[in-house]
């Protein structure tokens, strides 16, 4: 049995006027890796930010709708988003290190946060992150002197530092060589064990290759999900078969 | 859409007029060598074992094209079940033809002309096995997984018409024991017409897979 880590029940979005998100319901289950896939402007990164609350950030934004994390609605007034977006942390196309030390990076959240032996964890972050031993010898350097690859994989370990639950990946692999894309992608294939993922990608054989799970997103509708294998041997919709095989416009 | 796009898809059209090429010739092998075993013509018997290479290099440019696209173009969905169905079908076509040449060969062989009886049923069956193929490639090109069921159902009259071959190929041989080496030759004519059968039900199986993504067991 796959128990949901997180489910979206009748998730609507409008940006103003716009809307980008229609009655998306939708089950992430726990300890798998969950692929959104769909053409650009479907929705797939609104929809990934409302699962941490990312999108309160954006002005003149409505959402109608639940999300369940662990049962409980994420969009109820008296959630500590600051600890919801501990717990579900998220990794961006663009690696953004701050600008700071490598070790400040990842010690950061940690520190803020107060917790303990904040090397330990800085360490551990960076071997669970398949990045320490690239840097162990340079942990005072700057982080933005790091290649690309390696700025992405300290933006995850910055994020593993937190101890979260769940790590939402937009687009992760999108600037990156294949060498560093299969680093990532070998990480999230060790991280699969301990935590829920979900990544966005526009790279279909990525997503055949990390995930368990493929949704099917197109004109801020979910239009098909289900097993990769399946989604990607068998489609039901036809844009979705339209869209993987190529077909589209 | 990129003109890339567009070459890849006729390439996947490509992959089913390539492989109806691959079929009509072992189509064409069946009819010939059963042509030349009940006319004893051994030249005609040569021509199809003569034409066994041209079926090897066909199946061998299908592998190749499956290859191509599966590691250029990485198809997905439908266009993966095409290329995989396809590289299956070709294996099956490949040794329709290579029963065929087997057939001719018990002509082009024989020493003495293979006359024990009227083969009655032998050619019966060679022709229900060319209908079931033309059928099939039918099928595989208007992505007709019903109508490549149907075609699996031909194959109980293949195996009826084995049984009755059989027998009656036996009944002479205990009848007259001097002509044991030609009837045994006739036995394995009759089992290799319908070993085809067989494989024909392979290929319809793998156009159910291409047209519906579904494993079926036909037959
Ligand atoms: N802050 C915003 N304000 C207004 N409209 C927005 C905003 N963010 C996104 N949109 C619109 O919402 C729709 C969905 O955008 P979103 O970024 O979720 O798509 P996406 O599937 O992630 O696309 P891509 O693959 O290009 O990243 C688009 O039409 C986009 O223009
Ligand atoms: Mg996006």
């Amino acid at each position: 049995m796959v128990t949901s880590k997180i489910v979206s029940k009748n998730l609507s979005l409008w940006y103003g006027e716009k809307q980008a998100l229609k009655n998306i319901s939708l089950e992430i289950p726990e300890k798998k890796i969950t692929a959104l896939i769909g053409p650009s402007g479907c929705g797939k990164s609104t929809f990934i930010r409302c699962l941490n609350r990312m999108n309160d950030l954006v002005d003149k934004i409505r959402i109608e709708g639940e999300v369940f994390y662990d049962n409980n609605n994420i969009y109820e007034k008296n959630v500590d988003v600051v600890e919801l977006r501990k717990r579900i942390g998220m990794v961006f196309q663009k690696p953004n290190p701050f600008p700071m030390s490598i070790y400040d990076n990842v010690a950061y959240g940690p520190r803020i946060h107060g917790m303990k032996n904040v090397d330990k964890i800085v360490e551990r972050s960076l071997k669970d992150a398949a990045l320490w031993e690239e840097v162990s010898d340079r942990l005072d350097h700057p982080a933005l002197g790091l290649s690309g690859g390696q700025q992405q994989r300290l933006c995850i370990a910055r994020t593993l530092a937190m101890r979260p639950d769940v790590i939402l990946f937009d687009e992760p692999c999108s600037a990156l060589d294949p060498i560093s894309t299969g680093k990532i992608e070998s990480l999230m294939e060790t991280l699969k064990d301990n935590y829920t993922q979900v990544i966005v990608t526009h790279n279909m054989q990525q997503a055949a290759r990390v995930s368990s799970f493929t949704a099917f997103f197109l004109l801020g509708e979910l239009i098909e999900v289900g097993e990769t294998k399946r989604i990607f041997e068998m489609p039901q919709m036809k844009s979705t078969e339209d869209y993987i095989t190529g077909r589209f416009g | 859409m990129s003109p890339y796009r567009e070459r890849y898809h006729r390439k996947l059209d490509d992959l089913v007029d390539q492989t109806r090429d691959l079929a009509n010739q072992a189509s064409s092998a069946i009819g010939k060598s059963v042509a030349a075993l009940s006319e004893s013509n051994v030249d005609l018997a040569k021509e199809v074992i003569k034409n066994d290479q041209s079926v090897d290099d066909q199946s061998q440019r299908i592998e190749d094209l499956c290859m191509e696209l599966l590691a250029l173009q990485q198809p997905m969905a439908k266009d993966l079940r095409r290329v995989i169905g396809i590289l299956k079908i070709a294996i099956d076509l490949e040794r329709i033809s290579d029963l065929a040449v087997d057939v001719a060969r018990v002509t082009a062989q024989s020493k003495d002309k293979i006359q024990i009886t009227k083969l009655e049923y032998i050619p019966k069956m060679a022709e229900v096995d060319r209908k079931m193929l033309a059928q099939t490639m039918e099928a595989l090109a208007n992505g007709d997984a019903d109508l490549a069921r149907q075609v699996t159902k031909w194959d109980y009259e293949i195996d009826g018409l084995y049984v009755k071959a059989r027998d009656k190929i036996l009944k002479i041989i205990i009848e007259r024991p001097e002509v044991i080496n030609e009837g045994t030759s006739l036995l394995m004519v009759n089992r290799h017409l319908e070993r085809i059968g067989d494989h024909i039900c392979n290929i319809c199986e793998a156009i159910v897979y291409m047209v519906e993504g579904r494993r079926e067991h036909l037959n």
